[in-house]
C-alpha cells in the first residue's frame, strides 16, 4: 500500500472516529434500538 | 471572542488531547510510576473463586466454541460460568441445554446488556466477577493473571489485553488495520494510566473487578466497561492493565461498524457524566486530570475541528498564516474524502467477490 494511500485511510479514520462524538449525542438525544441491541452489534467493546 | 482566540483554543484543544496529554502522561508514568503488587502465577495457592459473566444475544453459531474455551483455561481456583441470554431468538437456547451441568443459563426477555449484566451477577457466588464477550477467544492463562493481581487491597479490578489481528499485520481489510493503528495508541494511554494508578475503564471484551465492588448498573446504560470501573475508582481503588491477560478478536473490516461501534462508545461517555457527574469533581475522583484529558476532551474535539475549520476560514484573507492553516485542513479532509472512496470501492469489492461465489454456487 502507498504512503498517500495509508494517509488518506489513516485522514478517513480521524475524521470519521472525532466526528463519531457528535454522532453520538445525537443519537443519545433520539434513543434507540441500536443500545440493546444484538451481542454482534456490543460484541467488540473497546470504550 | 476573536477569531483568533477561536482558532487557537480549538488549536488547543485538538493538539492537547491527540499530542500534549500522551507527552504528558508518558512524563508522569516514567517519574512517578506507581507498580501494583501481583501473585506470582506458578507459586500462589489462595486462589479466590471467580464467576465469569457472559451476556449473549443471538450466539448459538458461535456459542460452544465460546463456553469451551471459558472452561479449559488454567484456573486452579473454584469457577463458575454463568451465560445470560438476552432475549435470543436462534438456538441459543439447544446450546445452553447441553452445557446444562457445567453452565448456569439465565434467560431474560430482550432488554439490553445492562440488564443482561445486572442478572447474571446477582447469582454469582464467586469473589471476583469477571466479565467476557462471545465473539473473542481468551488466552490459556488470562484467567489467572487477571485474578492474580487482588493480592493487592488497592486494586479493585483488572482489565485484560485485547489484541485484534490488524494489529499483527493479519487482516487484508485497510479499515482494519487504520483500527488496529488507532487500537494500538489506546493502549499504550491505558498502560500509561495504569502505571500512574488506574485505567479510566475496561476492555468490555475482558475485565475482572472485586464482586463487593458492584453496584447494578442503569438500565439503559451504554458503556458497562467504563461505568462499572469507574465507579470502582471512585470508590478510592485502582485498575489494573494486565497484558498477560489477552482476549483475541478481528479487528472491524467495514467502517460503518466500526463508526456505529464508535458512536455507541462516544454517546455512552456523554452519558456516564450524566450517570456518574462525581467525575467531572476534582476532589471526588482521583483520576479527574486523566478523564478529562482522554474521555471528556473527545467530546469536544469535533467542535474545536469545525471551530478551527470556521476561524481559519474568516482569517485567511487577512493573514498569511491562516491561509496556510486552511490550506492544510483542506489538504486534510481531501485526504479523508479520499479514504472514504477507497474505503467504498474496497467494500464494492469485496460485496462482488460474496455475489460471484453465491452464483457460483447457485450455478452448481
Amino acid at each position: 500500500m502507498g504512503t498517500l494511500t495509508r494517509l488518506a485511510r489513516v485522514a478517513f479514520t480521524f475524521v470519521t472516529m472525532n466526528y463519531a462524538a457528535i454522532a453520538g449525542l445525537v443519537a443519545l438525544g433520539r434513543g434507540g434500538e441500536i443500545w440493546v441491541g444484538d451481542s454482534r452489534d456490543m460484541g467488540q467493546r473497546r470504550s | 471572542m476573536g477569531m483568533d482566540r477561536v482558532f487557537w483554543f480549538s488549536a488547543f484543544v485538538i493538539g492537547y488531547t491527540y499530542l500534549g496529554y500522551p507527552l504528558l502522561l508518558a512524563a508522569w508514568a516514567r517519574a512517578a510510576r506507581r507498580p501494583n503488587r501481583k501473585a506470582d502465577v506458578g507459586e500462589y495457592r489462595n486462589w479466590p473463586s471467580i464467576s465469569i459473566v457472559l451476556a449473549v444475544r443471538n450466539e448459538a453459531a458461535r456459542l460452544p466454541a465460546r463456553i469451551d474455551n471459558l472452561l479449559q483455561l488454567n484456573y486452579p481456583g473454584r469457577r463458575e460460568l454463568i451465560v445470560v441470554s438476552n432475549g435470543s431468538t436462534d438456538g441459543t437456547r439447544d446450546v445452553l441445554a447441553e452445557y446444562a451441568d457445567r453452565v448456569q443459563a439465565v434467560e431474560i426477555p430482550a432488554g439490553g446488556k445492562a440488564r443482561a449484566l445486572n442478572a447474571g451477577v446477582s447469582i454469582a457466588a464467586g469473589d471476583i466477577l469477571i466479565f467476557a464477550d462471545a465473539r473473542q477467544q481468551f488466552s490459556a492463562d488470562a484467567l489467572v493473571e487477571l485474578a492474580a493481581n487482588f493480592i493487592d487491597s488497592e486494586v479493585g479490578g483488572a482489565t485484560g489485553e485485547l489484541v485484534l489481528d490488524s494489529e499483527c499485520g493479519e487482516t487484508t481489510s485497510s479499515v482494519g488495520e487504520s483500527v488496529g493503528l488507532y487500537w494500538k495508541y489506546e493502549k499504550w494511554l491505558r498502560r500509561n494510566e495504569s502505571a500512574v494508578w488506574s485505567t479510566l475503564g475496561a476492555t468490555g471484551a475482558i475485565y475482572a473487578i472485586r464482586r463487593e465492588l458492584w453496584r447494578p448498573l442503569p438500565a439503559d446504560a451504554l458503556l458497562d466497561d467504563v461505568l462499572v470501573p469507574m465507579r470502582v475508582v471512585l470508590d478510592g481503588r485502582r485498575i489494573v492493565f494486565d497484558e498477560k491477560a489477552r482476549a483475541y478478536d478481528h479487528a472491524s473490516t467495514d467502517a460503518a461498524s466500526e463508526t456505529r461501534r464508535k458512536t455507541r462508545t462516544l454517546a455512552g461517555n456523554y452519558q456516564i457524566l450524566a450517570q456518574e457527574p462525581r467525575l467531572l469533581v476534582p476532589v471526588l475522583n482521583p483520576v479527574w486530570l486523566q478523564y478529562m484529558s482522554h474521555k471528556v476532551s473527545r467530546l469536544f474535539v469535533p467542535w474545536a475541528l469545525i471551530a478551527a475549520f470556521v476561524a481559519s476560514a474568516v482569517l485567511a484573507p487577512s493573514h498569511w498564516f491562516f491561509t496556510a492553516a486552511l490550506s492544510m485542513q483542506i489538504a486534510f479532509y481531501g485526504l479523508a474524502a479520499i479514504g472514504a472512496a477507497l474505503e467504498a470501492r474496497e467494500r464494492r469489492g469485496f460485496l462482488n467477490q460474496v455475489s460471484a461465489v453465491a452464483e457460483g454456487k447457485g450455478a452448481r
